[in-house]
């Protein structure tokens, strides 16, 4: 069995009169430690089906499984812990929080799950959360600016505080949704890797990261190309879009 | 236009709960002015209408010893009238006159004894024809039936409503009148305007209906219950509408000496309508009511403007980003605020329509609550008054323009980008920590970060968010505590007077002034079992005057008698102490007049120049100014109040033997069966003379219902307060939550529980209502202080101003209970966002 199995998801969006179908019965498998890029359009249903994923929204019809976990039938209170235990999510828009600094924004995430260390129970000290708030900070290069508030911080650092956030967490699937989307080109490419460095096969985390820019598939093992709330194709060799798609 | 008002009703449509619950706050703050405000004027009206109705006498005049037997005791009535009709005939402005038996007498109702008054009328006119209503100073049948026809050869009455309302009369009950316990039967209860407030005499500040009743008859069955066949007392005369108190005056003069000179009558000075007991005590319940019916719901609605502007502010603050929208699409700054303008507007109008039909409502139960409240025996004519329901109307609007206009063209800034960019949960330009922050981490204290510091930070950090909830906070703290506090203090004063000032147990008042007080004193203490301590006051009217100040001050002046060691009054020492050869004044009078301690002082005193009879004290007065060093300032509830020793008081008043009109006694175990066995046998021995005999209970009691009217307005402003308040607190609590739904939605998606998100929250609002409250208390206490002291400034009843604990935390508990009521509706509406679209919104 997958560690993520997609089937027949579907979801519509009601405003009024007016029904938009964001995702058509969706079919899809994605397995531990895999990086899957969902790629296309604006419209594709990229996002809702991220969103599904990550317990963030239910669908309308379909299962979502996680490691055998029925996530699309989870009560509010299961998905909460769900996303606390399971899930590390980089905005497009970063969402930090504003009132705390790089370094305790990272502090909260971890607070939540506490440190573990070994087998025992995890510890929430301070001191010991603090110390791997700090190494999370320093592999996104941020050590120098960790008391820093987010609106001291350019847009690429906060993206770099919002990744070091979702992975302090150590999460077994991290969820991007247009991590660059936000960011020009050379400080997306440098978030990039980042990403991609923390997130290596080592790390044995499943990487989905949403993106309509071509130039981002070649990072991700698999591609999933959607298209009108279907997946359109399953890239399953390395993606290389043509040169000019580039960026 | 059609496209700017197509706006405003999407965006009022889109928020219309809580664009209401906004209305709300400017509608409570319009029902209590127009309600409260309008009631008072009804107050006011149904009082002045019940005099004139009922042609109150424009003056009054009695015979030179209207309670004795000799000659100047009584008139012949037949003589009476044609010496007036013939003083009418100079004098065309009397339009009527009434001549009237008024006398002071001893009632038995149900086996009790009490004092009273008989006010007997001719139920003839000068035609000798039948009628119900004398010509002056009439009256309202209440319950029962008039005179008859065959009134005037029965033994029947009515009675004045304090008296029948206190005894609970019916009509054909009987009560015994006189010494000679003649029983009348009571055929209705009435209404008088002559005593709308159950006035015996001048000087008692505390009328009661169990001390002074007051029984009407028909003139005949007066005279042969008193055995003055033929006679009267009284003259009652109505003048011309609209004369001058000086033209009153000198009528009334004029006709005093026209009976004494001409018809060899002696007669006392007149009364004017301005000087009667129940008008004059009336008026002055009515003044000193004034600023609560009236200052108080002004209190109300300025914080509803207040708490409007704040709120609209806010709303304006967190939709800055749509106006950035709406200036990029190509929408003028003058459409914009228009926009804002007209949802202000519709607010305001909302508003204000419901706060007058609301007030128009409450009028229904306001107006007869203030009347029955002040004791008036008659319905009040509920109306609309137009002038305050447009002034209601203008103040709703004008708020909704003010409300609307500022704060909308400061969130306009010249480049859409700039507003574009705003965010009001990331409006943070500098990394500072906060203060507080910074402070306990020096004692090694270090909030968890998913624990006390985000709410820290939220409160510290965002001190334009967190001013509006404070504000709110203040709003209702302060309000509650003012309200609350005013009672209280008036409490803690009244009680602190009862327990300590006043040290007796039964105070005993002489209708005529004995004058051997301390033979009577051993007497009582040698033949009534259980009076442990007893001590005499001589009490008479003063004018203070000092060099210092060009002020006068008429006060009440206590003779007190020191030689046993028992003052039957405790004193509350602002500055100096007791000495007998000076004068102690209450701290409102010193103030008023510039002095303090060791000044002097003049007391315009009366002085007697002639005695004419010992028993009962008769005698001719004239004023003489005599000079006291101030001794002592004491703060005590009776604000208007000197007192010297008992000796120099006799000595200057030039009186004869041992003076007193007032004995007090301690009791020892003062049950109240051992105190009206007491006051039994003290009324067997000197009922003849004995105007009153009270315990402390009663007297407090009694002064309590004077009050009654005040404390009614204050419990009506505390209920408006908190309403207020909650519909402030509600609205603040809302559009914080809406400010930081973002946030909230990122903390629920990294993994944050609802119930520590529900916590932080909870916190942050916890902390916001203490820091609120301390402020508001503060307010509270500035508001309760200028309110009682500067604009109330009653100096009748001095009141020590104090805000309990138990205020204090009603205040808070009130409030707090508002914070999370209002919580927690914007909070269920947050916990359930759609966390995908939360998250995603652009906030760059």
């Amino acid at each position: 069995m997958a560690f993520i199995e997609i089937s027949e998801l579907s979801k519509t969006y009601s405003l009024g009169e007016t029904t938009t179908p964001a995702l058509n019965g969706v079919d899809l498998e994605i397995n531990k430690g895999e990086l899957v890029i969902l790629y296309g359009p604006s419209g594709a249903g990229k996002t809702t089906l991220l969103n599904m994923i990550g317990g963030l929204d239910i669908p309308t019809s379909g299962t979502v499984t996680v490691d055998e976990i029925p996530v699309s039938t989870l009560s509010a209170k299961w998905l909460t812990a769900y996303r606390k235990k399971k899930i590390g999510v980089v905005f497009q828009f970063f969402n930090l929080i504003s009132r705390l600094n790089a370094l305790e924004n990272i502090e909260y995430a971890i607070d939540l799950i506490g440190v573990r260390q070994g087998e025992g129970k995890p510890s929430f000290k301070s001191k010991i959360i603090r110390q791997k708030a700090k190494e999370y900070l320093e592999k996104v290069g941020l050590k120098d600016r960790m008391h820093h508030f987010p609106a001291q911080l350019s847009g690429g650092e906060q993206q770099r505080v919002s990744i070091a956030r979702a992975l302090a967490k150590e999460p077994e699937i991290l969820l991007a949704d247009e991590p660059t989307g936000n960011l020009d080109y050379k400080i997306g490419r440098n978030v990039l890797e980042i990403m991609e460095a923390m997130t290596g096969k080592a790390q044995n985390r499943t990487v989905i990261i949403v993106t309509h820019n071509p130039a981002i598939c070649p990072l991700g093992d698999r591609v999933v190309r959607l298209s009108d709330g279907k997946v359109a194709e399953n890239y399953t060799q390395k993606y290389t879009p043509a040169k000019e798609l580039y960026w | 236009m059609a496209k700017t008002v197509k706006n405003i009703y999407r965006s009022i449509n889109a928020n219309k709960l809580r664009l209401f619950t906004i209305a709300l706050v400017i509608a409570i703050g319009i029902t209590s002015f127009n309600g409260m405000v309008t009631a008072f004027v009804h107050m006011t009206r149904t009082y002045d209408k019940a005099f004139e109705d009922h042609n109150m006498a424009s003056f009054t005049m009695q015979t030179a010893n209207p309670g004795g037997t000799g000659e100047d005791a009584w008139i012949d009535y037949v003589n009476l009238t044609s010496f007036i009709n013939e003083f009418r005939e100079q004098e065309p402005r009397i339009k009527a006159y009434e001549l009237r038996i008024v006398y002071n007498t001893i009632f038995e109702i149900r086996g009790e004894k009490q004092n009273g008054q008989i006010v007997a009328m001719n139920t003839r006119d000068t035609e000798g024809n039948f009628r119900e209503q004398p010509a002056v100073n009439g009256y309202r049948i209440l319950s029962g039936t008039p005179y008859s026809e065959l009134s005037r050869y029965q033994n029947v009455c009515l009675v004045d409503a304090h008296l029948g309302e206190y005894w609970k009369l019916e009509p054909q009950e009987f009560i015994a009148i006189g010494d000679s316990r003649t029983p009348f039967e009571i055929l209705g209860v009435i209404g008088s305007p002559e005593y709308l407030i159950n006035q015996g005499p001048f000087a008692d500040i505390m009328p009661s209906p169990r001390r002074f009743g007051v029984v009407f008859l028909p003139l005949r069955a007066a005279q042969n219950l008193l055995g003055v066949q033929g006679k009267v007392n009284e003259i009652s005369v109505l003048l011309e509408d609209g004369l001058s108190k000086n033209r009153r005056e000198e009528i009334a003069g004029n006709l005093k000496d026209f009976l004494e000179t001409n018809h060899d009558l002696k007669l006392s000075d007149p009364v004017d309508i301005d000087n009667q007991a129940s008008y004059w005590l009336m008026r002055l319940d009515i003044e000193e009511a004034r600023e609560f019916g009236i200052v108080l719901p002004i209190i109300i609605l300025g914080m509803a403007i207040g708490g409007l502007y704040v709120l609209f502010s806010r709303m304006v603050v967190a939709e800055r980003k749509d106006i950035g929208v709406a200036q990029a699409l190509g929408y003028d700054r003058r459409t914009i605020i228009l926009q804002y303008l007209g949802i202000s507007m519709v607010i305001a109008i909302v508003g204000t329509i419901l706060g007058t039909l609301l007030g128009l409502w409450f009028l229904s139960y306001f107006s007869p609550l203030y009347v029955d409240m002040l004791t008036i025996p008659f319905e009040p004519e509920v109306t609309i008054e137009w002038p305050i329901v447009i002034a209601g109307i203008v103040i709703g609007i004008l708020t909704g323009l003010i409300g609307g206009y500022f704060p909308v063209r400061g969130s306009i800034q010249p480049l859409p980008a700039e507003s574009l960019r705003f965010d009001p949960s990331l409006h943070i330009t500098t990394g500072k920590i906060p203060l507080i922050e910074r402070i306990i981490r020096k004692f090694k204290i270090n909030p968890k970060v998913t624990g006390l510091r985000l709410p820290l930070r939220n409160i510290f950090r965002s001190k334009r968010r967190t001013f509006s909830s404070v504000f709110a906070i203040i709003v209702s703290v302060s309000l509650i505590s003012m309200a609350f506090g005013m009672i209280e203090s008036m409490d803690e004063s009244l009680t602190f007077y009862y327990d300590v000032s006043e040290n007796w147990d039964l105070r005993v008042d002489f209708s005529e002034m004995p004058t051997n007080a301390s033979q009577i004193a051993r007497s009582l203490k040698q033949n009534i079992d259980g009076v442990s301590d007893i001590t005499y006051h001589l009490l008479s009217g003063a004018t203070v005057t000092s060099s210092e100040s060009s002020q006068k001050k008429q006060v009440s002046v206590v003779g007190m008698n020191d030689s046993d060691g028992y003052l039957g009054h405790t004193f509350d020492f602002h500055a100096g102490e007791w000495n007998p050869d000076g004068v102690v004044l209450s701290v409102p009078v010193a103030d008023a007049l510039h002095v303090g301690l060791n000044d002097e002082v003049n007391l315009e005193l009366p002085k007697l120049t002639k005695l004419v009879s010992t028993t009962p004290l008769r005698a001719h007065f004239e004023l003489v100014n005599i000079t006291f060093q101030i001794t002592g300032i004491i703060d005590e509830f009776n604000g208007l109040v000197a007192f010297v020793g008992l000796d120099n008081l006799i000595s200057a008043s030039n009186f004869p033997g041992e003076p007193a009109n007032t004995l007090l006694m301690k009791i020892e175990d003062p049950t109240p069966e051992r105190l009206d066995m007491i006051r039994e046998e003290i009324l067997a021995k000197y009922g003849y003379n004995v105007r009153n005999i009270a315990t402390k209970a009663e007297q407090r009691s009694e002064l309590l219902e004077l009050m009654d009217l005040m404390y009614n307005i204050i419990y009506i402003v505390a209920i408006f307060a908190v309403l207020l308040s909650c519909a402030i607190v509600y609205n603040t609590i809302y559009i914080s939550l809406q400010e930081q739904k973002r946030e909230i939605a990122t903390l629920l998606t990294i993994g944050t529980d609802n119930r520590k998100l529900i916590r932080n929250i909870t916190v942050e609002n916890t902390i916001v209502t203490l820091i609120g409250t301390v402020f508001g208390l503060i307010f509270g206490w500035i508001m309760l202080w200028f309110f009682m002291r500067v604009i109330l400034n009653m100096e009748f009843f001095r009141i020590s101003l104090f805000i309990s604990n138990k205020t204090i935390i009603i205040s808070f508990v009130l409030t707090y209970i508002g914070v999370l009521v209002a919580q927690y509706f914007p909070l269920r509406k947050t916990l359930n966002l759609n966390l995908a679209e939360a998250t995603k919104e652009r906030v760059v």
